[in-house]
């Protein structure tokens, strides 16, 4: 396991290197202009210039990188040129609601498509699985952005239940919290719940097909048991790093839900970074998404390996 | 709360439904809301209470409108700091921490004689020295203050209430540059220390009804009422006169996307909305809980031709352009609603001192035989004209698309090039990357004041005419003259043609019914006003 371990961990470095490069190199190759957003639209040609000399903005290319690099590899990733704050922090505030909202979706991901997977895999062919994996169908196309305004005009203007958008920090009471997020997390996590159903759909119906599975019925255990402990404890595995990938993807990727509810998260901050051109911010975040994601994915195959033997000889 | 009577006069109608009609309706309501008015409207405001602000983003800088011009910034700005002088609902500067000025005929000399009870929010009283430092500051970093700046020999405290500015040019402008948020007064020892860095959020410190309390970047700025601030004695009017914090607060939320916006207003989680969505113009009116407010004079639009270097440094070929479409039209393509625009040749708005209708002759006339001999004229050779657009704006690209088809009746080539917004802004600053682009001035500044007279602006007007009448502009003292000396700047502008003025835009706010007292300008602020409920 030791070995399995290290050999993952000296993985990421290439991985993250990578990232790092190519976010750099696309910002660098993107045009538009910091200063103009900072400085607003009467500000003379004389100050952008200067500004952009303070920034070294108009360090030569080669230059900015190896800074850059230099510094995130000691975990600077450098101050936000909009914000004038360190990246690292501007992130740490917008951790808070980002992991909530991604933890409460992936609960209603997970309290609705592994149910519905169960369900449409036990009765294969029949209208409760048709039905279930139309729905399932229904929720992977809807646009996110689309399920969130419908929401938002029920639930928040129409029938006043909940606000319309915005965030309570969880210092203002777990309630006041959760009221901001009950619209995101079901927006975010119905797409997502419609992945994990059809996944573990198909999960099941292998695994109800083994011989084991056979042998169980015929040793005439009840169907529950069958279900439940014999087969969804084989079809947990391949279930454990779909469910890891959709935490990670919407760690990541929040970033629309989070601009139509307006909440103070890493996705926003992201989004504003870039229409801001806020490039130091923008190569922070990504690099911090992308290293949530590597360590998510080693998180889920040590979880994995820890489950299945046979992962950590044959993945090792 | 408790009920509170304002003796003097609040700018403020009883039945608010008409308020916000009359605004709504035509050209004669102009300026509505931020008339003066005499003593019986005396109006209830109400004491306490936060007032929610949605705001359209984070203010660069957060609120120092000296380091930043961001609209925004201004804005959330003069509710923290004040300036010498403050403009009135006509837009004509008033005495605001000063208690009287004197300005000598030939406009060279200006004596401040400042109030000498106002305190800063950290209990420091303001003093001459403070309004000098500040007043450096800005003109080391602000163009305005720059400009000022380059035609004074000396500035002085005099004595601890003081100053005196002394100018090798007459500079008759200098109470209207005075007026701008940007020239906003801080202790000394904040301008210094800042200089030509931002100034840090601790040290946010004015004189103004309402002090910085709090800033979580994308949540909130939160203020609160300066409960010594010193307000003067004569009656409100626009941002000038009386001013008194009536709330205990204001949470400005930056919230960027308008239909946010929008929803919130209407479900009451914010009180007050900036810039909203026109279309929703007409739904705002028929909620019963909601105004929606015009606020006019906003911005002006057009497009303006890169002078440095291409096709149109030849002005037939701008004149040419001017000819071939309907400036008019392309307002009402790029906006819509006929109550949001109006069709005027004017770079100032009619509510301003600086009103011009010189160049009436010439705009919105279309004639595409002309175009096409001036074409001919200037040489032109299908070559391509590459005009950068934005949808960010909707507006800016619905104007260039509808532009685009005139120049294309006489047989120009236009190529749109569609990127962001903060793309455009740094392709317009190269002379070799395009002919057109897009963009929006304030009606209601001085147009001494306006970016475009600086030859380095983007767009690149370089004219001696220009120069001379800038100048001009800028010493004059006396108004009559000004006005004169304005028309003619007006009819350079149809004459040179550096860009197309197509008319002026109103833009929507909206306010909801629990608040009481909102005066209707430009630049928003919250002062004079309540929350009800």
């Amino acid at each position: 396991m030791a070995g399995f371990l290290v050999r993952r961990f000296v993985a990421i470095i290439p991985v993250m290197l990578l990232v790092a490069t190519a976010v750099f190199l696309l910002l660098k190759l993107t045009p538009g202009d910091p200063v103009g957003v900072i400085l607003g639209p009467d500000a003379t040609e004389e100050r952008r210039q200067a500004l952009r000399d303070d920034l070294g903005l108009n360090d030569p290319l080669p230059e900015q990188y190896l800074r850059w690099l230099g510094d995130a590899v000691r975990g600077d990733l450098g101050d936000s040129l909009f914000l004038n704050e360190p990246v690292l922090s501007a992130l740490a505030d917008r951790a808070e609601p980002t992991l909530l909202l991604t933890l409460l979706s992936t609960l209603v991901a997970l309290s609705i498509g592994l149910p519905a997977g169960i369900i449409a895999a036990q009765n294969r062919g029949k209208w409760l699985d048709m039905g279930t994996m139309a729905i399932a169908i229904v929720g992977i196309s809807m646009p996110t952005f689309w399920l969130g305004l419908i929401l938002i005009l029920v639930f928040s203007v129409q029938l006043r239940w909940l606000p319309v958008a915005g965030y309570a920090p969880l210092s203002d009471g777990l309630w006041e919290s959760l009221r901001y997020l009950i619209l995101p997390s079901v927006t975010l996590g119905v797409a997502q719940a419609a992945l994990l159903a059809r996944m573990t759909r198909s999960m099941m119906l292998e695994v109800l097909g083994a011989e084991y599975v056979l042998v169980a019925r015929a040793k005439g255990l009840a169907e529950r048991r069958v279900v439940y402990l014999h087969a969804l404890k084989n079809a947990i595995i391949p279930l454990i790093n779909v469910a890891g990938l959709i935490f990670a993807a919407l760690l990541g990727g929040a970033v629309v839900t989070e601009q139509i509810f307006n909440i103070p998260g890493i996705g926003r901050l992201l989004i504003q970074a870039v229409g801001r051109r806020d490039v130091t911010l923008v190569q922070g975040s990504v690099l911090v998404i992308a290293a949530i994601y590597v360590l998510v994915n080693l998180l889920v195959d040590i979880i994995s390996a820890g489950l299945d033997p046979r992962l950590r000889k044959t993945e090792g | 709360m408790t009920s509170r009577k304002l003796g003097e006069a609040i700018p403020m109608r009883s039945n608010r439904r008409e308020f916000t009609l009359g605004m709504a309706g035509a050209a004669g309501a102009l300026a509505l809301g931020s008339q003066p008015t005499s003593a019986q409207d005396e109006v209830e405001i109400p004491e306490g209470g936060t007032l929610q602000v949605a705001i359209i983003g984070e203010p660069p800088a957060v609120a120092d409108a000296v380091f930043t011009t961001a609209t925004v910034t201004n804005n959330v700005s003069q509710q923290i700091f004040e300036t010498l002088f403050a403009f009135d609902s006509s837009f004509t500067p008033q005495p605001m921490l000063i208690e009287d000025y004197e300005g000598s005929e030939d406009g060279l000399e200006f004596t401040f004689k400042l109030r000498t009870d106002v305190p800063f929010h950290n209990g420091d009283p303001m003093t001459a020295e403070d309004v000098v430092a500040s007043l450096n500051r800005w003109g080391e970093i602000n163009g305005r203050g720059k400009l000022i700046y380059g035609r004074m020999d000396s500035i002085e405290a005099t004595d601890a209430s003081t100053v005196k500015m002394v100018f090798n040019q007459p500079s008759g402008v200098l109470p209207s540059f005075l007026a701008r948020s940007e020239a906003m007064i801080t202790p000394a020892s904040v301008a210094e220390a800042a200089g030509t860095d931002q100034i840090p959020e601790d040290q946010l410190i004015g004189t103004g009804p309402f002090k910085f309390i709090e800033h979580q970047v994308d949540r909130y700025l939160r203020l609160g009422r300066f409960d010594d601030y010193a307000a003067r004695n004569d009656p409100p009017n626009g941002l000038a006169g009386k001013r008194i914090p009536y709330l205990d607060g204001i949470d400005f939320v930056p919230v960027p996307d308008e239909s946010v916006r929008a929803n919130g207003l209407i479900t009451g989680e914010y009180h007050f909305s900036d810039v909203l969505p026109s279309d929703l113009h007409e739904m705002l009116e028929m909620d019963p809980a909601v105004d929606p407010i015009i606020v006019q004079p906003y911005y002006w639009y057009s497009p303006h031709f890169n002078k440095a270097q291409g096709l149109f440094t030849n002005p037939a070929l701008r004149q040419a352009v001017q000819l071939c479409f309907s400036e008019s039209e392309a307002m009402l393509a790029g906006f819509g609603q006929e109550e949001f625009v109006r069709f005027d040749p004017s770079v100032c708005g009619e509510e301003t001192p600086w009103y011009s209708t010189a160049g009436a002759d010439v705009y919105d006339r279309v004639d595409l035989e002309q175009a096409r001999a001036l074409l001919k004229e200037g040489g032109y050779n299908g070559e391509t004209v590459r005009w950068l657009a934005t949808r960010e704006y909707p507006y800016n690209f619905l104007m260039a698309d509808f532009t685009r088809q005139g120049m294309e009746a006489i047989g120009m080539k236009v190529e749109l090039i569609v990127s962001d917004w903060a793309t455009l802004v740094q392709n317009r600053a190269k002379p070799d990357a395009y002919e057109i682009f897009l963009t929006g001035h304030s009606q209601y500044s001085h147009p001494a004041t306006q970016p475009f007279n600086d030859p380095a602006w983007p767009g690149f007007w370089e004219s001696e005419a220009k120069d001379t009448l800038v100048n001009e502009m800028v010493a004059e003292t006396d108004l009559e003259k000004l006005k004169s000396i304005i028309d003619e700047y007006t009819a350079l502008i149809w004459d040179e043609m550096p860009f197309v003025k197509c008319g002026d835009n109103f833009v929507l706010r909206g306010i909801r019914q629990e608040v009481v007292g909102y005066n209707n300008m430009p630049d928003w602020f919250f002062w004079n006003l309540g929350l009800n409920g």
